[in-house]
């Protein structure tokens, strides 16, 4: 029976494109073909500032009717703080003034809206590589070849920076004493994070992200507000990184590499990654990953406890559903992993397939 | 349209938002079986942004079931059927993947308008954002409440408020912030504005907002104090949740070709399945269906053939685990495990679990822990569903759930738990039923699709529910009333239809299970002591009843309702572990 499942990249070398969309419509300040590097502006943004109401009926205390009487303004019209908006003479004067600079949109109801001017954001690049199109004021479409690790989870934040490998096996834990001066700036690697005190001397050291395995439940509140990326490869709990992403970044210590930690699920999913931007010439297009059914052969990740994040080859898919520890009968498949001697019967919902 | 009377084989798609599944349908001796279902990963996500791959997954498992080729070589349903074993004659499909509609609320009092307003959307596929309250004393300023609705970005804002006739000045002002909130943003993203209030304001409400947005004038959902009239708004939902977002399922084009009904919301076709089943017998009591899905749970109730629809929108296995966490934090989940559990690593296991959607437990703690997410997923949608039942005689304590028989369980969290005894026992924590109800299980994810192939062949739907297509899991008696533990309430006679019969005493406090396996019939003799109340006519009446046998057979629960869990940390683990014993979990 074809059983379709997850599958996850952790490739040596790959084409990728990805996306850089700007948080709202402006100005695309590159061109399809250029060269671009992480940290270079690929466009900016004009987020709407800051808006006030002022209801001048009620500050001249007139009807909302009369209030066009006494304007002062057109809309559409620049203001400086200070400057008069509206104003009412007579035996009892009033004056409406504008509380900050900005421009006038709109006026009706008796009330007058002001808006500051709109606040310029730019997009950088975040990774280097060639700008495959441009989707005009929205953003590009980013063509990069390297090396490429997609995680499982991330704190949201993206970085560009150089790995830096601490820990010599996949399975040791990111230590405070591993986080000294010389890794300031840089993306940390290590097998585990479950010492609070790491974290916090890498906010004091100020690297630039941190690469484990799996990260401490604990840890997550403090993960998600530190002011770097955090990028988990397996997931939450004590769990190295698997051998593939482990070997690949170890492959890579000392490389640039872009960490995006930002993730979404359901509709929107997508995976936390690592790109290593190398300088050759992949023949496999990430693109070109289309879901197969689970193989003999494959190489998958355990994704659910007790063996998450181990790694192995499929050597049989049962022909029919196995029983499980909780006693549950489904569809299985024998995976053969590293230091087991015998395959382990894992449920085929709780496999991921390594696309490299 | 295909003609219902050359209709044979029906493929039937759930697009549900973790897993898609394709069921086949077809005539067996000139009646309609289920016959096999496959199932696979959604890809309404990227990297694939498309449907259609997920439902050709589950396809290709279908075809590899049953051995009947289902798509031709360019991946199209083969349509009608060629031959005996090559396509089907008809295609519907129901879906929950569409991401649900984002609303902003914007009324007057928060008990009254508000609240009806609350009601109308719990049956839609819409979350509320946020709420504009413009009562004296509770109202924010009209530069916050432009600022929400420009922070929001909202697909819809329901603006309530006022009795019909009723008050004007706050409504408008209301109506005007809104309108004022629209001008500012750009066009393409302005909401659609329903106004269900006072209905002598629809011009006035036209005239303000009409040239910022695109406004829809229902019936107030509270034309008066005592009435509530929550249709008009939830049919306009309905549809703009068609028109924005099942017309928009990504990839769903090519399907619609193959559709031979027009795509349909999984909640709307499940309770029309409900609704029919209330029919099968025109049950006196309720029929209740309850389908937990992994972003939502869909509760519908049948009072005398009217049906009450609730989705629990984000309140799903995965979405709503989460939300349980911040609202009520891990002890609401611990609570239902029978093991020491940390609430740092239930945050854990739930990360992970948001992060695999499809994965399996594989240990009894993730096990035990994903079933106690069951547990209070249910419990909060009967809440909010529970408040738009009019039930009438119906339920007799107003604090305890109404009498219910049958009640109907589907979705995989439930369907698929290793043992039928886990899957009662979910129920019965997680309901609490009273009286004598039957427990119906959707092993095979049927009912979320019958209603739409009811549309398409009403005897199709019939007849596969006839022909067992749902599974009777067990009968329940539960007593209410009082007494100290260890008290005998209930003494119940079994007369087996195959001879032979079987008496027990039930004490206060226990959950017990008496053998009556699938395909067996017995007459049950109940007789509760002194005023327990067993749904049989009022307290201390008993009677007989016919029933049939099931997964688990005969569970009395008299554990009490409503059911108190105990304070102690191990003598509720202990407790917990002992219920799970008993039915045999």
């Amino acid at each position: 029976m074809r059983v379709y499942t997850p599958s996850v990249v952790v490739s040596p070398l790959v084409l990728i494109r990805r996306e850089r969309r700007l948080p709202a419509p402006g100005d695309i300040l590159v061109r399809e073909g250029d060269r671009v590097e992480a940290v270079q502006i690929i466009g900016q943004a004009f987020v709407p500032g800051e808006f006030r109401i002022l209801n001048l009926a009620e500050a001249l205390g007139v009807s909302r009717r009369a209030v066009q009487r006494y304007l002062k303004v057109k809309p559409g019209q620049e203001v400086r703080r200070g400057d008069v908006l509206a104003a009412r003479g007579g035996l009892s004067p009033r004056v409406c003034r504008a509380p900050m600079e900005g421009t006038v949109t709109g006026i009706g109801g008796g009330r007058l809206i002001l808006e500051a001017p709109a606040q310029v954001v730019e997009v950088r690049a975040g990774c280097p590589g060639l700008v495959r199109r441009v989707i005009p004021r929205e953003g590009v479409i980013l063509q990069v070849s390297g090396a490429l690790i997609q995680g499982a989870w991330g704190n949201g934040q993206e970085e560009f920076g150089v790995l830096r490998l601490l820990t010599d096996s996949r399975d040791k834990p990111l230590r405070a004493r591993h986080v000294d001066a010389s890794c300031r700036g840089a993306i940390l690697v290590a097998g585990l994070l479950n010492d609070e005190e790491a974290l916090q001397q890498a906010v004091e050291i100020q690297v630039r992200g941190i690469i484990v395995g799996g990260l401490a439940p604990e840890l997550l509140d403090r993960a998600l507000a530190v002011p770097f990326p955090v990028v988990t490869t397996e997931g939450i709990g004590p769990i190295p990184m698997s051998e593939p992403a482990f070997r690949l970044l170890s492959t890579y210590n000392g490389r640039e590499a872009a960490l995006d930690g930002r993730i979404h699920q359901g509709r929107d999913r997508r995976r936390p990654e690592i790109i290593i931007p190398l300088p050759a010439e992949p023949k496999m297009d990430a693109l070109q990953f289309q879901p197969v059914p689970l193989r003999v052969g494959d190489t998958v990740r355990i994704i659910r406890a007790p063996h998450r994040g181990r790694t192995g080859i499929v050597k049989e898919i049962l022909p029919t559903a196995a029983r499980g520890a909780t006693g549950s009968h489904l569809p299985a498949a024998k995976v053969q992993v590293l230091g087991e001697e015998e395959p382990l019967v894992v449920p085929i919902f709780n496999l991921e397939v390594l696309r490299s | 349209m295909v003609q219902d009377q050359r209709i044979g084989p029906i493929l039937a798609i759930d697009c549900g938002t973790a897993l898609t599944k394709a069921i086949l349908l077809d005539q067996v001796d000139g009646s309609y079986h289920f016959v096999a279902r496959g199932v696979a990963m959604t890809t309404a996500s990227p990297p694939w942004n498309d449907v259609t791959l997920g439902i050709q997954h589950a396809i290709h498992q279908l075809e590899d079931i049953t051995g009947r080729l289902l798509l031709d070589e360019a991946g199209y349903l083969i349509l009608p059927q060629q031959g005996a074993i090559q396509g089907v004659d008809a295609c519907v499909m129901v879906s929950s993947a569409s991401p649900p509609l984002r609303a902003i609320l914007a009324g007057l009092v928060p008990e009254l308008s508000l609240a009806s307003a609350q009601r109308a959307i719990a049956g839609t596929y819409t979350v509320v954002e946020d709420v504009l309250v413009q009562a004296p004393h509770r109202r924010l300023s009209e530069e916050e409440q432009v600022r929400r609705l420009l922070r929001y970005r909202p697909d819809v804002v329901c603006i309530t408020g006022g009795a019909d006739g009723g008050a004007t000045i706050p409504v408008l002002e209301l109506v005007e912030t809104v309108a004022l909130a629209c001008s500012m943003l750009p066009e393409e993203e302005r909401p659609r504005v329903f106004f269900a209030g006072n209905a002598a304001l629809r011009q006035r409400v036209v005239d303000i907002i009409g040239g910022q947005a695109v406004v829809h004038s229902v019936d107030n959902v509270r034309p008066s104090l005592e009435v509530e009239n929550t249709v008009g708004l939830r049919q306009e939902l309905d549809n703009l949740y068609r028109e924005r977002r099942l017309a928009n399922l990504p990839g769903g084009e090519m399907l619609q070709r193959w559709l031979s009904v027009p795509l349909m919301s999984t909640a709307e076709s499940f309770a029309r399945q409900i609704q029919y089943l209330w029919y099968l017998d025109e049950s006196p009591k309720g029929t209740l269906g309850i389908d937990v899905g992994a972003a939502h749970t869909v509760v519908a109730a049948v009072f005398g053939g009217q049906v009450h629809l609730t989705v629990g929108t984000g309140n799903g296995i995965i979405q709503g685990a989460e939300r349980i966490l911040e609202r009520n934090g891990a002890d609401a989940l611990i609570r239902w495990v029978p093991v020491p559990l940390k609430p740092e690593q239930v945050r854990g296991i739930l990360v992970n679990r948001k992060l695999w959607p499809t994965s399996v437990p594989q240990e009894t703690e993730e096990l035990w822990l994903e079933q106690a997410v069951v547990r209070e997923v249910i419990r909060g949608v009967l809440g909010t569903a529970s408040q738009v039942w009019k039930v009438g005689r119906v339920r007799p304590y107003p604090h305890l759930s109404p009498l219910f028989d049958p009640i109907l369980i589907s979705g995989s969290a439930l369907a698929g738990a290793p043992r039928p005894g886990q899957i009662a026992l979910m129920v019965l924590d997680a309901v609490e039923p009273i009286g004598v109800t039957t427990l119906l299980l959707d092993l095979h994810g049927l009912a979320p699709v019958l209603g739409a192939v009811g549309l398409l062949k009403p005897l199709a739907a019939v007849e596969t529910v006839d022909n067992g297509g749902f599974v009777n899991l067990a009968t329940v008696i539960a007593p209410v009333g009082t007494a100290r533990k260890g008290e005998i309430v209930l003494r119940i006679r079994i007369h087996y239809e195959k001879g032979g019969h079987l008496e027990v005493e039930v004490p206060y406090g226990s959950l017990e299970v008496l053998p009556l396996p699938p395909g067996e019939e017995a007459v049950l003799e109940i007789r509760p002591r002194g005023r327990f109340d067993v749904g049989l006519g009022g307290p201390g009446r008993g009677g007989k009843r016919r029933v049939r046998g099931g997964l688990v057979g005969i569970i009395v629960d008299a554990r009490g309702r409503p059911l108190q869990l105990p304070s102690d940390t191990w003598v509720r683990m202990a407790q917990v572990q002992q219920w799970l014993w008993d039915v045999g979990g």
